[in-house]
């Protein structure tokens, strides 16, 4: 198994390229999708699913243009509605890529599809998760730009997130590894952390949204 | 975009290619919509520019500003770049959802210059000239960075008008700077492009002016104003 985290600082955005045993999975890609395709080139392997863990605001994915290249499936959370062919998955279903699996835990709030992808390496276990704008390192994905399209308020959507946190994010292992979306500098989000990467555990203690002692005072 | 679907990136990079002539990019510019897009270094655009163009420099947080200033996604654009860095800075508008750029000025801004065209500068002080001879309680200055940076520490007497609000400004002579160059010179090109002549624009930005001997306010640590 390998994962790459491929950081563009401009936009401070993220995104992931897996290989496990021939077969290959990228996460929310960026528009251009060359570097991408030159890395299945170079490690011989097949691109066999694109997961976006939320339809991103703030950039172009390259999903769309990467699915015509290489024939992989785009995989988005549950709810999802897109205008070109892809898998809307359902909460807790599993996609196998190679000797590893992706298990799609559906974490609303940022938005109403926004799903954060548990890897679960070869030998079973929890091993990462890329939590898109779900989690970040030291802060979360803003409630507050998917009114309109979700047809909610900000605490409702809040709300959402905060149970999102509690019910999908918290109950996981504390060395599971935190690979989000986006960095400092990035509009989707305040206090965020200039790393790119983390544990589970070091956000449970340090990053705020996860230490609110109840729904109430976790609201905007 | 994401929800709908995109049109392909070869596409928007071979539509974007198209290398004009200094002729043929002023007859573009002159006959259609599209806004020139200037993306050298602040520290070149300044010394001669494209009359009406607008300066965003792609060794800066490119993307976001053009996203910020550029309020239609669909609006076409010409292009002034260092040459070779087309197909970088096509690719890098294209990742934010700018697909119409329309070619670029082939040889870059010197080809513009050799061809006898008609260029623009942009009234520049570097802050220790600002600062040796501005009297600047009796000027009028205004920062463009961010309210929290204002916050943090500003030249005493300035005014806070962040880059992302550019819409309304004043009649009267007025010194701008952001903190190092960047985001002032956009906001210079943008004025400029609409007619405002009655500015200097701080070189060093508030970097250099620290250094300086003018009166700043204490500084309070960004991270306490924080807002968004």
């Amino acid at each position: 198994m390998k994962i790459e985290q491929i950081y563009t600082g401009c936009l401070a955005q993220g995104a992931y390229y897996i290989t496990s045993n021939g077969e290959a999975a990228i996460i929310d890609p960026l528009r251009e999708v060359q570097p991408y395709l030159a890395r299945l080139e170079k490690d011989k392997v097949q691109l066999k699913y694109i997961f976006e863990t939320h339809f991103h605001a703030d950039f172009v994915s390259g999903h769309v243009d990467l699915s015509k290249k290489t024939g992989a499936s785009i995989v988005f959370g549950p709810t999802a509605v897109a205008g070109y062919d892809c898998i809307t998955a359902k909460d807790n279903e599993i996609f196998i890529i190679g000797d590893i699996a992706i298990k799609v835990l559906h974490t609303p709030g940022h938005t109403m599809e926004s799903s954060t992808f548990l890897l679960i390496d070869e030998k079973g276990k929890d091993y990462c998760i890329f939590s898109g704008d779900t989690l970040f390192l030291g802060d979360v994905g803003r409630p507050d730009l998917a009114q309109k399209a979700a047809n909610l308020t900000k605490e409702e959507l809040a709300g959402l997130l905060y149970d999102s946190l509690m019910n999908k994010i918290m109950p996981l292992a504390d060395d599971v590894i935190v690979y989000p979306a986006h960095g400092a500098g990035s509009e989707c989000g305040k206090n965020m952390m200039k790393e790119t990467v983390d544990s589970l555990g070091n956000q449970k203690k340090m990053n705020y949204a996860l230490n609110q002692p109840n729904r109430d005072s976790f609201m905007p | 975009m994401n929800k709908q679907g995109y049109e392909a990136f070869d596409l928007v990079l071979n539509k974007g290619m198209k290398a004009l002539s200094p002729d043929e990019f002023e007859t573009f510019a002159e006959n259609t919509e599209a806004l020139i897009l200037d993306t050298r270094e602040h520290s070149d655009f300044y010394l001669g520019f494209i009359p009406q163009s607008i300066n965003i420099g792609i060794s800066g947080d490119f993307a976001p500003w053009v996203g910020a200033m550029i309020v239609d996604v669909n609006h076409p654009i010409i292009l002034v770049a260092e040459p070779g860095k087309e197909e970088e800075i096509i690719t890098r508008l294209s990742r934010v959802g700018f697909d119409h750029v329309l070619g670029y000025l082939a040889g870059g801004f010197n080809a513009w210059m050799n061809a006898g065209k008609e260029a623009d500068t942009i009234d520049r002080i570097h802050a220790d000239a600002f600062a040796e001879n501005v009297d600047t309680k009796k000027e009028t200055i205004i920062d463009i960075r961010k309210e929290s940076e204002y916050k943090a520490e500003h030249i005493e007497n300035a005014f806070s008008k962040p880059l992302a609000y550019i819409n309304e400004w004043i009649k009267d002579h007025f010194y701008i700077h952001c903190a190092g160059g960047y985001r002032s010179m956009i906001a210079a090109s943008i004025l400029q492009a609409r007619g405002y002549r009655n500015f200097t624009e701080i070189s060093g930005g508030f970097n250099a002016i620290r250094n300086t001997g003018i009166p700043v306010s204490n500084f309070i640590c960004q991270s306490k104003v924080m807002s968004i």
